[in-house]
């Protein structure tokens, strides 16, 4: 085979190792990220339902206690968190947990959270929601 | 063969410049819960593959400007 055609296919294949590499690293810990609670099996969690509204974050507790903009857990506790809106499109984001995940109306998405470290993390609303977009700031406080 | 080597070189050292400014592909944050784990190692992984790339490609390039730049005695004119 002459040298230019093995440099075309070595591009090629190149190419589609990397892409085929970054495809199923991704799916495995997608996977990984989305069925955490299922995965972790018997492990109790604790529902906390997730609610954005224009311009602040509402928690409701299984008891029924409703906070706004604060979110507190317990270390090393699994929850399950449920994201709906009752306006418009949010985006649930808390950079230091690496979770980003979009509130949509009508919808209800679910996301799970363990927190090891004890520890105060902001919450953000990552999707323009209206003028009040840069006020709705929240925290997750993640008590010992 | 030493276009080869320089070509090379070029790659690696874009290769370097990229996973440096990256901090070599760390987390932004500390890990702090299990998904955070999964979620930060994507991060990372996603982050040398893209250098991976950006290296092959910008390496190459800026290796083909400078090895066929334009010479006195070449052109159309």
């Amino acid at each position: 085979m002459e040298r230019g055609r093995i440099m075309e296919m070595a591009t090629i294949l190149g190419a589609t190792a990397v892409l085929a590499y970054l495809a199923v690293v991704t799916a495995v810990n997608l996977y990984a990220i989305d069925s955490y609670g299922s995965l972790a099996g018997r492990e109790n969690y604790v529902t906390i339902k997730v609610v954005g509204r224009q311009f602040s974050w509402e928690f409701i507790y299984p008891n029924g206690t409703r906070t706004f903009n604060t979110l507190t857990l317990k270390v090393g506790q699994l929850y399950k968190l449920e994201l709906t809106s009752v306006d418009v499109i949010h985006a649930f984001y808390i950079p230091k947990l690496g979770i980003k995940y979009d509130t949509v109306p009508g919808f209800t998405y679910v996301i799970w959270l363990k927190v090891d470290t004890p520890g105060i993390y902001d919450i953000y609303c990552a999707e323009y929601c209206g003028t009040g977009h840069y006020l709705m700031l929240g925290k997750v406080v993640v008590m010992p | 063969m030493k276009d080869y080597m320089i070509w090379s070189l070029t790659v690696v050292a874009v290769l370097l410049i990229w996973m440096w400014l990256g901090d070599w592909g760390r987390p932004p944050y500390p890990i702090a819960s299990p998904l955070s784990g999964y979620v930060f190692s994507l991060y990372t992984i996603v982050y040398v593959g893209a250098g991976v790339v950006t290296a092959l490609f910008m390496g190459s390039m800026i290796f083909f400007v400078y090895r066929f730049r334009e010479r006195e005695s070449y052109g159309e004119g």
